[in-house]
């Protein structure tokens, strides 16, 4: 605790005391502590000499014989506790508790947002036959109502192949397929090219550091030349080795996202209802 | 010692304290000290209560850049003294007879 910490605490529990008679108190300790900072203790001993400022104040009420001010009848908000433990475990306490309802409330609120969306969804799809922009959530509510007013059903999504989307698809890789697969073709080559480039630049680097070495005991100068080309081949070598990984791992995602969009394709989403 | 037996010593060592010459807070316990236990917080209420019976005055002198006050006795706190020290000499006859009684 620093001084001013505990000059604070005292103060508030000896708030009832008259003004006066406060400003004597802290005048009393601070002239203590400036003194016994003088004399060359440290603000932790004087602090721990001082003992604890509630109780301090309890001597210094129970020794006051004058009129006190009226009680509020309630704890201030300046007399919670703000230091030592029990203030560390309200503090968390009131943190976590926070945090708590703050989790439920986001909750309850994400899935109140996704029921409405659904239900008005569905009943606009059922209406009109098309399915209509989602209305924002705060105006979500009125639609069920404008809709038949129907008891809560439980709400079923799944996905089935089309046959026809399939035909289409199957129609596409027939006749016009060569025309992607050439492109993918040419592109994972160039990137496999470069990566076998970055290779092949590598371990001739490599290689040729051996002769480089045996150059130095006839001529340092070419040897010292051959040892810098060496290196370049090696660091261009791995440079083109990083990049092929890079366009490979970009390749993967694409190829992912490809795929993941004709399934979504052949096979449509469907909702059901169920009583 | 006794809390109510050091509560009457207290007030009369403090007076001791600024018999000879005037004194400041701090000062007052270091010198008490070696003889009684007295802290900072049993400090303030005998000095307040010393200074509502007249038996110390105060002001306040400049000192390292600060103020600091300084406790004065005034002739009733001397009298208050002896007052002190002739119920001393009552209190040594109890103390005898307790002394003796007791063991």
């Amino acid at each position: 605790m620093t001084k001013y910490e505990w000059e604070s605490e005292l103060k508030k529990n000896i708030h009832r005391l008259p003004d006066e008679e406060i400003a004597r108190v802290m005048d009393y300790y601070a002239e203590l502590f400036d003194d016994k900072i003088e004399s060359g203790l440290r603000e932790n001993d004087i602090i721990a000499e001082f003992g604890n400022p509630v109780d301090v104040a309890d001597k210094i009420m129970s020794g006051f014989d004058g009129d006190l001010k009226a009680d509020r009848g309630f704890m201030p908000v300046t007399a919670v506790p703000t230091f030592g433990d029990r203030a560390e475990r309200e503090s968390e306490r009131i943190r976590r508790d926070a945090e708590r309802e703050a989790e439920r409330v986001r909750r309850d609120a994400e899935a109140e947002a996704d029921r409405i969306r659904r239900e008005a969804e569905n009943a606009v799809r059922k209406k009109g036959g098309f399915t209509a922009p989602v209305p924002p959530p705060v105006i979500a509510p009125v639609l069920p109502i404008m809709a038949s007013p129907t008891s809560p059903r439980r709400v079923v999504e799944s996905r089935t192949p089309s046959g026809g989307r399939i035909a289409g698809l199957v129609l596409f890789i027939l006749f016009l397929g060569w025309i992607p697969l050439t492109v993918a073709v040419l592109l994972w080559s160039a990137v496999f090219s470069v990566g076998i480039g970055g290779f092949a630049a590598s371990i001739a680097g490599i290689v040729a550091l051996v002769p480089s070495f045996i150059m130095l005991f006839t001529s340092v100068p070419v040897a010292l030349v051959q040892f810098a080309c060496c290196a370049a081949c090696i660091g261009a070598g791995i440079l083109l080795i990083v990049i092929t990984v890079k366009f490979c791992k970009l390749g993967i995602i694409i190829t992912k996202k490809m795929c993941g969009a004709i399934s979504k394709w052949v096979s449509p989403k469907r909702v059901t209802y169920e009583n | 010692m006794d809390v109510q037996l050091k509560k009457g010593l207290l007030e009369a060592c403090v007076l001791a304290a600024l018999k000879r010459e005037e004194s400041y807070g701090y000062k007052i316990i270091t010198d008490i000290s070696p003889y009684i236990e007295i802290s900072e917080s049993t400090l303030y209420p005998i000095l307040k209560r010393l200074e509502t019976m007249s038996c110390v005055t105060t002001r306040t002198k400049e000192h390292n850049g600060r103020l600091r006050k300084y406790y004065m006795i005034t002739e009733a706190g001397k009298q208050r003294i002896r007052e002190f020290i002739l119920d001393l000499d009552e209190l040594g006859k109890v103390y005898d007879f307790i002394y003796r009684e007791g063991i």
